[in-house]
C-alpha cells in the first residue's frame, strides 16, 4: 500500500470525523460541566443498535430511524443520569463504566440484539444514496472512492456539531455550565439548579454519541458488540487531552491528528504482527501524552492560563 | 398579604444541629427584622457558619423551623432558597477563578431565558433582550465596587479583596432581598472593606435590602449594624442593637468565658 493511497486516507478521515463527534460530547461534559462521563461507548452503541434495529426490525426508513435513535440515547442518557448525577464526580464516573459495560454484555448476549451476532442488513437505503452521490462527485475526483460520500457526510455533521456547540457555549446556558464546572456549590448558591444543567449536558453528550454511533454503523455496514468496548471512550479522552480542555475545535482537531497519528503507523513497514502493531500504536498514544503533559499540557487548542487558574 | 405583615423577614426557631453525637447548634433562635443590618457574632465554635449554612440550604437542621418571610425554607434545596431571594456569600471566596469577572457577574442574573435550551433555539429575541439587560446590571454593579476595569480579566486573577467584593456584586446580581455574608472583612484591606460597608448601607437605604454578616471586627459591628446577635456554644445568648449589646454582661461571658473559669 502506498502513502497516498486515496480509499485509506478517506477511510481514515471517515473514522477521524466520527470520533471527532464522539469526542465533541465528551468535551460538553468533561470540559464544560465538570461531570466525568465514561460511558459514552455505551450511548453511542444505545444510538447505533437502536437506529439499526429500528430500520431491520421494524422496517422504518432510515431518515426516521435515525433522530429516533438519537432520541432513545438521550433517554438513556437521562435514565443513567437521573439517579447518579448527585454523586461525586469520581463516583459518577464509575457508575458510567458499569453503565457503558452493562450496555455491551447485553447486547452480546440478549437475542433482540443479534448476539455476537450483531446487526446487519440496515445499510440498504444509505447504499443506494452513496451510489447516487458518487458521479457528482467527478468533479473533485472522488467519484471513484466508495466512501467519499461517507466522509463528506460526517465532516459535514462534525462541523455543524462543532457550531452548534459554540453557539450553546456562548449562550448564559453555557455560562451557567462552566460557573458549575467552577465551583458547584457557588453557582446553586446564585440559583442554578445543578443538577438539571449537569442533566441537560449529559443527555446532549448522549445525543452526540448516537450521531457518532450512526456513522460508525454506516461505515462498518455491520453493528457488534465489541465494536463498543470501553477503550473506544478512552481513545476518545487521550483525543481529548491531544486536543485541548474546554475547546470544541480542540475536541475535533485531537480526534483527527490522533487517528491519522495512530493509522499512520500502518506504512512504517515493521517487522511486527497485526497485534503488535496494535500495542504499539497503544504504546505511541502513551508516549505522545506523556510528552503532552510535559510540554504541552493545556493540549493544542487548549487554554493554558485558564487551566493554571483552575488548579 | 400574610408575609406583608411577618414581622421578621427571616426568623430561626429553636433550630438545632447535630453532626453525629456533637451539636454545633444545641437551640438557636432569633430574628432578621426587614431592612436591617444584621451582624451575627460570638467566638469561634459559636456556630455562626453552621448557622449560614443552615439558612441558605448547604445543610438541613436536625430540627427546629428556618422562616423566610413567614415560609418555612429549612429543608429546600440550596437553589430553591436562593430564588426566594437568599443569597450567601462565603468566608474563603469562592468566585468562578477561570471565567472573566464579567461572566461571573452574569452568572448571578436570575431567571435569565438564555439558561433554557428551547429558549435559546426558539426565543432569541427574549434571551438577547434578557442579556443586554443583564450586562447593563453587571456594569453598574461593578462600577459601584471599583471593578469596571477589570470586566474582562479572570476572577482567579484578582486580588483576595477585590474577590470579596466581586462576590459581593455577584451576589447582588440575584437582587437578592436577603444578603448573608461570611466574615465580608476578612482578608480585605480597610479601604476596599469601607467601600463594601458603604455599599452595603446604600443597598439598604434605596432598595430596603436587608443583610445578615458574620463579623468579628467589634468596631465594624458597633458602628455598622443595627441589630446584632450573640451566640455561644450553638446558643443565641443575646440580641438587640449594639448599644446594649455592648454593655450585656452575658456577651462578655461568652467572649471571656467568665462561668467556664468560675466553675
Amino acid at each position: 500500500m502506498t502513502f497516498l493511497n486515496l480509499d485509506f486516507w478517506i477511510g481514515v478521515g471517515v473514522i477521524a470525523g466520527i470520533y471527532g463527534i464522539f469526542v465533541l460530547g465528551l468535551q460538553l461534559n468533561v470540559g464544560f460541566t465538570g461531570i466525568i462521563n465514561l460511558g459514552q461507548a455505551g450511548f453511542m452503541a444505545i444510538g447505533a443498535y437502536a437506529m439499526g434495529m429500528l430500520v431491520v426490525d421494524a422496517g422504518w426508513p432510515m431518515a426516521l430511524a435515525f433522530p429516533a435513535a438519537v432520541g432513545v440515547a438521550v433517554g438513556a442518557g437521562l435514565l443513567v443520569g437521573l439517579p447518579t448525577l448527585r454523586l461525586r464526580a469520581d463516583y459518577f464516573g464509575i457508575v458510567t463504566i458499569a453503565f457503558s459495560e452493562i450496555v455491551r454484555y447485553v447486547l452480546q448476549n440478549a437475542s433482540f440484539a443479534g448476539g455476537n451476532q450483531g446487526v446487519i442488513g440496515y445499510d440498504a437505503e444509505w447504499r443506494a444514496f452513496q451510489s447516487w452521490v458518487s458521479p457528482h462527485l467527478k468533479p473533485l475526483g472522488l467519484d471513484r472512492a466508495t466512501q467519499a460520500p461517507l466522509l463528506i457526510a460526517v465532516w459535514a455533521m462534525l462541523f455543524l456539531c462543532v457550531c452548534g456547540l459554540k453557539a450553546l457555549q456562548a449562550s448564559p446556558w453555557g455560562r451557567a455550565l462552566r460557573a458549575i464546572r467552577e465551583d458547584e456549590d457557588a453557582a446553586a448558591a446564585l440559583g442554578k439548579n445543578v443538577f438539571a444543567f449537569k442533566l441537560q449536558s449529559l443527555g446532549l453528550a448522549a445525543a452526540l454519541a448516537a450521531i457518532a454511533g450512526f456513522f460508525l454503523a454506516l461505515n462498518v455496514t455491520y453493528l457488534y458488540p465489541s465494536e463498543f468496548d470501553l477503550s473506544f471512550t478512552f481513545f476518545g479522552y487521550a483525543a481529548l487531552l491531544l486536543g485541548g480542555f474546554a475547546s470544541y475545535a480542540g475536541a475535533a482537531l485531537g480526534a483527527v491528528v490522533l487517528c491519522a497519528l495512530t493509522e499512520g503507523l500502518r506504512f512504517l513497514d515493521l517487522p511486527l504482527s497485526s497485534g503488535q502493531v496494535g500495542s504499539l500504536r497503544m504504546i505511541l498514544v502513551g508516549l505522545m501524552l506523556v510528552g503532552l503533559s510535559l510540554y504541552r499540557p493545556e493540549g493544542l487548542l487548549g487554554n493554558r492560563s485558564e487551566m493554571q487558574l483552575r488548579a | 398579604m400574610k408575609a406583608r405583615t411577618h414581622p421578621a423577614l427571616l426568623s430561626v426557631e429553636a433550630v438545632v444541629k447535630r453532626f453525629g453525637g456533637v451539636a454545633a447548634l444545641r437551640s438557636a433562635t432569633f430574628a432578621v427584622a426587614r431592612g436591617s443590618i444584621t451582624a451575627l457574632i460570638g467566638p469561634n465554635g459559636a456556630g455562626k457558619t453552621t448557622m449560614l449554612d443552615l439558612i441558605s440550604g448547604y445543610d438541613r437542621p436536625s430540627s427546629g423551623a428556618i422562616r423566610f418571610d413567614g415560609r418555612r425554607i429549612d429543608g429546600l434545596a440550596t437553589h430553591r432558597i436562593a430564588r426566594k431571594g437568599v443569597v450567601r456569600t462565603f468566608q474563603l471566596t469562592r468566585v468562578f477563578a477561570a471565567m472573566s469577572v464579567r461572566d461571573n457577574m452574569l452568572v448571578g442574573a436570575q431567571k435569565h431565558p438564555g439558561e433554557r435550551l428551547h429558549q435559546i433555539a426558539f426565543g432569541r429575541a427574549a434571551v438577547r433582550h434578557a442579556e443586554a439587560e443583564a450586562l447593563e446590571r453587571a456594569e453598574r454593579l461593578l462600577s459601584a465596587f471599583a471593578l469596571s476595569d477589570k470586566g474582562d480579566h479572570y476572577a482567579g486573577a484578582l486580588s483576595g479583596g477585590q474577590r470579596k467584593l466581586l462576590e459581593l456584586a455577584r451576589a447582588l446580581m440575584a437582587a437578592p432581598r436577603l444578603v448573608l455574608l461570611d466574615e465580608p472583612m476578612a482578608g480585605v484591606n480597610r479601604a476596599l472593606g469601607r467601600r463594601l460597608l458603604d455599599e452595603v448601607e446604600r443597598l439598604r437605604r434605596e432598595q430596603g435590602m436587608t443583610f445578615l454578616f458574620i463579623e468579628h471586627d467589634m468596631d465594624v459591628v458597633m458602628t455598622r449594624a443595627d441589630q446584632v446577635v450573640v451566640m455561644a456554644e450553638g446558643a443565641v445568648v443575646a440580641a438587640g442593637p449594639p448599644s446594649i449589646i455592648r454593655r450585656d454582661p452575658r456577651v462578655l461571658d461568652a467572649y471571656l468565658g467568665r462561668k467556664a473559669n468560675a466553675a
